[in-house]
């Protein structure tokens, strides 16, 4: 018989899935560690926690290592993950004050009290492939020269200093009582409140930002700002104790903030400002889990861009933005092109041939 | 603050050994009684946005939490990631303190070496930090 | 079922009982319970990341999921196959959760979740089809805006819709939309009955069964409850039709009036017809 109908599936999945796991030990080379992932891959693994909503260095690199480098997946695996543990609660909300950075920068202005403190960054390194990383041993020094020890000092913020000069309106005042919106739970609705585009942005996939936000710069919109500070540090995680109700610190997450000043480069015309206040520069603020510059940078675009009283460009339409930036959505409608759509087509042949018919009988009759 | 949360943030400066050290002594020959089996699950994270002032959902954290009795009294911990071993451990320390346990005392000085060598830690990553601060003046 | 009873069925150590957490369960059952309310109406619900990949059916699987109990019995098809790999994996999946007794029998099952099809073999009450839904939104190709979609939904602004379907007469003497045909539910909502051809359409006009549709990436649920009245968009002078398969026969079961797959014989070229439901398919031929 030429063709045998679609019976043992299940049998041929079971051996795709063999396959697929035999070909990643195919080469014989040492066993990769889920340590070695977590840290030598740090880019690899923040990405995906930010992206799979999850902040969970080891489970992230657990994931990079099943998904073979594929971070689109490893957050995804996150995310399928998250869904079957339960929420215990509730942080007590951080304030950008409260991140102890290991790096930050401004772009607005060159001397900023406690200086620009560039950390560990590789922004100015020629991007060249370094040959020696092939025959790298453990035995190396790394050159170390003690440091002195120093106290960590806080660093003001460099928008609290324009506030204070009216240029730009921070809110100071945390305003109390609003409950956030939870787009895990309740998934968007248009238009979209300010909590819920913050963490829309938050979970976002960090090349389709970077795509989003570079078309925004280019012109597709408005929006082009100077980073006002860019941040590398230590949020703390607070919960209430729950016997005695006061405020605890369980541990601390790395997170990437940017502050962005918009309207500072071409079309200044964007300021905003109440009545009578004068006018100020309008802000976008991007916070992420874990060292992801681009993505903090994107983010504080396009948290400007859709939060515009009149969006003209696609970047500045909130749904074009938060619904497409979702990783996982996007890559899993993307590839269900792949399953069996043998009854649709069907579908559509039955149209397509009953028009061919007509057009047949039609000109017949001319 | 209360003495709880004090000793909480004593406990989570503690490194893994001296915590498992602790609480292997303090919940000595009586044991402790699990009143809630360690607990793998999610804390959303919440920051506040710096345009409106708004809280926001940044994203979750993994977290462990237990709550255990020593001497009848409870008490509770939780630790970021999937660590049950050291949620428990806090658990029987914060207890066996709220049961003013005799070696409580003891214990304590344990912890405050950790939480000094900790700050030396810090100390120290700062000190390296500072190095890649860009010194206008000197240009 | 109390939790206890729930855990001691789950299969997989680490693992609740049908994967979903009880919060979720109990929040999809609540939206379930509004679709059934307002028949057609699109019930925004807090879609989860599941273990498949959006658009690979997670909305049904979630609504299957949070429905189902020890004493179910589930049939799971793609494209009206009981053994087509996606619905093998999703078969998978349930049983590894929840120990669940599945079936390839339609009268059998008391919940089938399906991708493209509705089963040949008509439901009975009590019995529930569970659709996956990838874009349930029928006016999305007219207009890409969900709040002005909603828009148009709450004050039965349709014109669009209708001027839609005219254009397609006017150039092709034809409505052409193939599968996901755009229906009326009670004279009310417009729906998308999801992407199963027009054939299996007026099956779901005034069924006896429950029809739950999940759409898992666009985070909605909505419903066709029993003894509804379910429409396609018609006009009187070009009335809605189904495929035609003029006369054509499954080569297996000789049916000349169940929805036929086209076969292409790799060698002979030849072309043959086969149902596209296998389990309905099997059971007229006692296989």
């Amino acid at each position: 018989m030429g063709y045998v109908s679609v019976k043992g599936g299940e049998e041929a999945i079971r051996e795709a899935e063999r396959l697929a796991a035999k070909n990643r030990l195919r080469g014989g080379s040492p066993l990769l560690e889920v340590k070695q992932v977590e840290e030598q891959l740090r880019a690899a693994v923040d990405q995906v926690m930010g992206e799979g909503g999850l902040y969970a260095p080891e489970l992230a690199a657990l994931a990079v290592k099943q998904s073979e480098g594929d971070l689109m997946e490893a957050a995804f695996l996150l995310r399928a993950y998250r869904t079957t543990l339960p929420r215990l609660g509730y942080s007590l909300p951080c304030a950008p004050g409260d991140l102890q950075p290991m790096r930050r920068i401004s772009s607005a202005f060159k001397n900023i009290p406690g200086g620009q403190i560039l950390g560990a960054s590789r922004d100015y390194a020629l991007h060249l492939l370094d040959f020696a990383l092939m025959r790298e041993t453990n035995d190396e020094e790394m050159g170390e020269e003690e440091a002195e020890e120093a106290d960590p000092a806080a660093l003001p913020a460099v928008l609290d200093l324009m506030d204070a000069e009216g240029i730009a309106h921070t809110a100071r005042e945390r305003a109390e009582g609003q409950e956030p919106h939870d787009v895990t739970t309740h998934g968007l609705s248009f238009p979209a409140h300010r909590s819920a585009r913050l963490q829309a942005l938050a979970r976002g996939e960090t090349g389709a930002m970077t795509a989003l936000a570079y078309a925004s710069l280019r012109g597709y919109g408005a929006v082009h700002p100077t980073i006002a500070e860019l941040r590398v540090g230590r949020m703390p995680l607070r919960v209430k104790h729950p016997y005695s109700g006061d405020a605890v610190t369980v541990g601390e997450v790395e997170v990437t903030e940017c502050h962005a000043i918009c309207g500072g480069i071409g079309f200044v015309g964007t300021f905003t400002g109440e009545e009578g206040e004068g006018a100020r520069f309008p802000l976008g603020y991007g916070l992420v889990f874990g060292r992801n510059e681009r993505k903090a940078i994107a983010m504080s675009v396009l948290d400007r861009c859709v939060s515009l009283e009149n969006p003209q460009a696609p970047t500045e339409d909130q749904e074009f933005v938060l619904y497409h930036i979702d990783g996982v959505d996007s890559m899993g409608f993307v590839e269900h092109l792949k399953l069996p759509h043998y009854v649709t087509f069907q579908s559509a042949l039955d149209r397509l041939r009953s028009v061919h018919k007509e057009e047949e009988v039609m000109s017949r009759d001319v | 603050m209360s003495e709880r949360a004090r000793r909480f943030r004593l406990i989570a400066d503690g490194s893994d050994p001296t915590l498992r050290e602790l609480a292997q002594k303090l919940s000595g020959e009586d044991g402790f009684e699990l009143v809630r089996e360690p607990e793998v699950g999610m804390v959303m994270m919440r920051a506040t946005d710096i345009v409106e002032g708004i809280p926001f959902n940044l994203g979750e954290v993994l977290v462990t939490q237990a709550e255990v009795e020593v001497g009848g009294k409870r008490g509770w911990f939780m630790v970021m990631g999937r660590n049950a071993r050291r949620a428990l451990d806090g658990a029987i320390i914060d207890a066996a303190a709220e049961a003013s346990h005799p070696m409580w005392e003891e214990a304590e000085k344990a912890l405050l070496a950790d939480r000094e060598a900790m700050a030396r830690r810090r100390r120290r990553e700062w000190g390296e930090i500072m190095k890649t601060k860009v010194d206008f003046e000197e240009v | 079922m109390s939790d206890a009873v729930e855990r001691r069925h789950g299969e997989v150590d680490g693992y609740n009982y049908a994967f979903l957490d009880e919060c979720t369960k109990r929040e999809i059952r609540r939206k379930i319970l509004k679709a059934v309310a307002i028949p057609g109406y699109q019930v925004p619900f807090g879609s989860r990341e599941m273990p498949i990949a959006r658009g690979w059916g997670t909305g049904g699987l979630q609504v299957t999921l949070s429905l189902l109990g020890p004493e179910d019995v589930l049939k799971v098809i793609d494209q009206g196959c009981d053994h087509s790999v996606n619905a093998a994996n999703i078969r998978r999946l349930a049983v590894k959760m929840s120990g669940i007794r599945t079936t390839e029998d339609t009268a059998l099952a008391t919940i089938v979740q399906t991708r493209h099809r509705v089963p040949e073999e008509p439901l009975h009450a009590g019995q529930i089809l569970v659709l996956q839904v990838p874009l349930p939104e029928p006016l999305r190709m007219l207009e890409a805006s969900e709040a002005e979609t909603r828009r148009m939904h709450a004050q039965g602004d349709y014109t669009p819709m209708w001027l839609f379907l005219y254009e397609s007469i006017v150039r092709f003497h034809e409505i052409m939309l193939g599968a996901g045909y755009p229906v009326r539910v009670s004279g009310h909502y417009i729906m998308s009955p999801s992407p199963i051809p027009r054939w299996d359409v007026p099956r779901l006009h005034m069924a006896d069964n429950l029809f739950l549709f999940g759409a898992g990436r666009e985070k909605r649920i909505y419903a066709v409850p029993p003894h509804t009245a379910v429409e396609p968009l018609e006009f009187e002078d070009y009335p809605f039709r189904v495929e035609s398969f003029s006369g054509r026969a499954c080569e297996i079961c000789g049916s000349t009036s169940s929805y036929l797959d086209e076969i292409l014989d790799d060698i002979s070229g030849k072309r043959s017809y086969r149902c596209s439901d296998t389990a309905y398919c099997a059971k007229r031929t006692g296989a």
